[in-house]
């Protein structure tokens, strides 16, 4: 893997690109939606919270880019429909998506761990993230950069003699489309 | 604990990257403190 030595040797600018930001309203993605603003990126920002979504797209407006807020939830298909319609209808392309949108739980064994939360967090972090790409990829025809983030906290099976050992860390893959 | 900013730097650098170019995998950790 090979990254530019620093973020100023920016020859790739993102101005006029359209990104979208699924959980942007706070944490990573609200970090990413900034950075990827600070390029020249118009973003789409999308969460369930409508109040931090107002929240963001204020705290983004003064980057002078075109900036769709629309409170969505990846584990609902007809809410994924809806913003992606949105985005058609305003901003009619889609180079970036950042899959960042997930949920996290307490940090239980698996004998404790209730089966509705479990099916929660697989519905928003997997699912979700199938359907998003599933919808983006009919936008991306010519190219573009899917980015999934995958943050978590991990231990040890409850089995193991030794006290759970708690790992973090965030993954992120980015797979560029090549451009026609 | 690492910030967003950190992981998000690290994420549009990866975007930045000509389109010839493709990481697969990006793990963040913090520099100290894991096993």
């Amino acid at each position: 893997m090979t990254l530019p030595r620093s973020s100023s040797s920016t020859s790739n600018s993102l101005h006029n690109q359209t990104a979208l930001v699924t959980g942007a309203t706070r944490g990573i993605g609200l970090a990413i939606a900034q950075a990827l603003a600070a390029q020249g990126c118009n973003l789409v920002l999308t969460g369930r919270d409508e109040n931090a979504l107002r929240r963001a797209s204020r705290e983004l407006a003064s980057a002078k880019i075109q900036i769709l807020a629309q409170p969505c939830d990846v584990r609902d298909p007809q809410s994924i429909d809806d913003l992606f319609r949105t985005i058609r209808r305003q901003f009619k392309r889609l180079d970036i998506l950042v899959n960042n949108a997930g949920i996290a739980h307490a940090n239980l064994t698996v004998d404790k761990l209730p089966l509705p939360l479990w099916q929660d967090v697989i519905e928003t972090n997997l699912t979700g993230m199938f359907v998003v790409t599933q919808a983006a990829l009919a936008f991306m025809k010519r190219g573009g950069t899917i980015v999934n983030n995958l943050s978590g906290e991990f231990a040890l099976s409850p089995c193991c003699p030794e006290p759970p050992t708690p790992l973090s860390g965030t993954r992120s893959g980015h797979k560029p489309r090549e451009k026609r | 604990m690492m910030s967003p900013a950190t992981v998000a730097a690290a994420v549009v650098n990866a975007i930045l990257l000509p389109p010839n170019a493709t990481v697969e995998t990006l793990e963040i950790l913090p520099t100290a403190g894991l096993l």
